[in-house]
């Protein structure tokens, strides 16, 4: 018996393959969500969900994925040990991006149609509270130490900051045409909201709530106007950014304190949303018109490859 | 404001709330996505710069794939099987050669086709806002009616119905029509990656 223990120990450790992590995309158009393994990049499997499934975010313990189901008008809960999905939580109409406090019990859910960021308590399923903002409210930025909330809205033209405790407004933020996302610095100190039809950058000092910075970028030989900035991410030591440039199909690689554009990295059609892999090495990019993954080495400064997903795919997460 | 003149004015809210969203500049652009007037040969490829002017044009065998796969009904698929065997038989002088020429001619010949389906979709969203307008009008002579004109009522009312109808067909067929230029855009992307992979690797 003892034997058998020990050889079935020996076979356990031998088949338990080193930690990978998994990726996965939203596809706006396929209500879906794509499961691909981060080592081999493999797509292992692909889950249906609710309809027009665009922002999604992981639950603090990394079980859960919470999915804006826009058509839907619910935030569903995908159970990612038997890809089901286990619950839906109310999210106000047409929800589209969301973030999680750092309590891991708050979600706060843009609301594009209602003019509102609802406040959803993720263990009783309820709405706390419903926060008005601008017109057609879309990025959701969440502060590292989670006392305040970034919203941009489309129309406004506008990124208005929301102390999470008091659910107040405390500033409202001038920023380029039609923001669409915003991402605080790993140190806290700004915030960057990208603005898609301005075609920038700006950079918010988040002392004093004022832009401190704007971002510009032009790709040698691609017009302006194909040059729309959306989602943004930071490297792990907050040296660099990536920023997707939209139908320019291009990622700039940003130093982060000085705002300089490093290059321009060419990615699948209609670069959309960005994440990190769990070892900093690698940026994932979803491409909403070639419907594909592109997969950035961050240290080589280039793309690895493409991995096909579903149709328009929109959100990008990393299980680590 | 009555229920009527109510839905008209939220069919005019609706087409102007869709076109300020995303029109940028162009007041006339209808879709969700902010219009990209050409599609630039640079944003899709990253091989060596083809010769400035349209030299491909010059190279019958060019031209003539190029006018095979780069019209609005030939399906990605096709297309791909088409640059595959072009480039087969092609040594690499002749693919360092070639395959830019190649490329230079589906970007232009893609951004005609794109650029005749984005003037049909301008068209479809003036006469759309057109029909936003008249039901807004006829809704506004309803209101005003006195009491006492039956037949009058009866007629406007009928052309109520079928102004409010004929714009909402039209919405459904602009959603559709939204859709044509990213197909032209998805399928001229994949025939430059297509491309770029068939050129020599040094």
């Amino acid at each position: 018996m003892r034997a058998l223990i020990a050889a079935l120990a020996l076979l356990l450790f031998c088949a338990a393959p080193t930690r990978a992590e998994t990726i996965l995309v939203s596809n706006e158009r396929d209500n879906s969500i794509t499961v691909i393994d981060g080592a081999t990049l493999q797509v292992t499997r692909t889950v249906r969900v609710g309809r027009r499934p665009r922002g999604i975010a992981l639950s603090q313990d990394r079980r859960q994925l919470y999915i804006c189901a826009g058509d839907d008008d619910r935030v569903e809960v995908l159970d990612l040990a038997t890809w089901r999905v286990v619950r839906h939580l109310p999210s106000g109409s047409d929800p589209e991006l969301l973030a999680l406090h750092p309590d891991g019990r708050r979600l706060f859910v843009a609301n594009e149609d209602d003019n509102l960021v609802t406040v959803v308590d993720v263990q009783r399923g309820a709405v706390l509270s419903e926060i008005p903002v601008g017109v057609e409210p879309e990025g959701m930025g969440m502060s590292p130490d989670g006392r305040f909330l970034v919203n941009t809205s489309e129309t406004t033209n506008m990124a208005h900051v929301i102390d999470t405790t008091t659910q107040q407004v405390v500033a409202n933020v001038p920023v380029g045409a039609r923001p669409r996302v915003a991402v605080w610095q790993p140190d806290g100190a700004r915030f960057w909201v990208s603005s898609e039809i301005g075609g920038v950058v700006t950079v918010v000092d988040a002392q004093r709530f004022q832009p401190a910075g704007t971002i510009e970028f032009r790709v040698p030989g691609v017009p302006r106007e194909a040059v729309q900035p959306v989602g943004i991410v930071f490297a792990a030591d907050g040296a660099r950014a990536f920023v997707a440039l939209g139908p320019a199909n291009r990622v700039a690689v940003v130093e982060a304190p000085a705002l300089r554009v490093e290059r321009y990295l060419l990615v699948g059609q209609r670069v959309w949303n960005l994440a990190l892999s769990g070892d900093g090495r690698r940026v994932y990019t979803t491409n909403g018109v070639s419907n594909d993954l592109s997969v950035i080495d961050v240290e080589a400064n280039r793309v690895l490859r493409s991995v096909p997903v579903g149709r328009s795919p929109w959100g990008v997460v990393v299980v680590p | 404001m009555t229920p009527r003149s109510a839905l008209a004015a939220l069919l005019l809210l609706a087409w102007a709330g869709d076109a300020a969203a995303a029109r940028g500049d162009d007041p006339d652009w209808p879709c969700v996505q902010r219009l990209v007037p050409e599609l630039a040969l640079s944003s899709l490829w990253n091989g060596p710069a083809p010769p400035e002017g349209a030299a491909w044009r010059e190279a019958p065998e060019l031209a003539a794939l190029v006018a095979r796969i780069t019209p609005r009904a030939v399906g990605e698929e096709d297309g791909l099987r088409a640059i595959a065997e072009f480039a087969a038989p092609l040594d690499a002088a002749a693919r360092r050669r070639l395959l830019p020429l190649l490329a230079a001619g589906v970007a232009e010949a893609t951004n005609a086709v794109r650029g005749g389906v984005l003037d049909r979709i301008k068209a479809l969203a003036r006469r759309q806002r057109h029909l936003a307008e008249a039901a807004n009008r006829t809704a506004a002579a309803l209101d005003a009616l006195p009491p006492d004109a039956a037949d009058r009522r009866a007629e406007l009312e009928q052309r109520h119905f079928f102004e409010t109808k004929a714009f909402q067909d039209s919405e459904r067929t602009m959603r559709y029509a939204c859709e044509a230029p990213v197909r032209l855009e998805a399928r001229l992307g994949a025939y430059l990656r297509a491309i770029q992979e068939a050129l020599p690797k040094d």
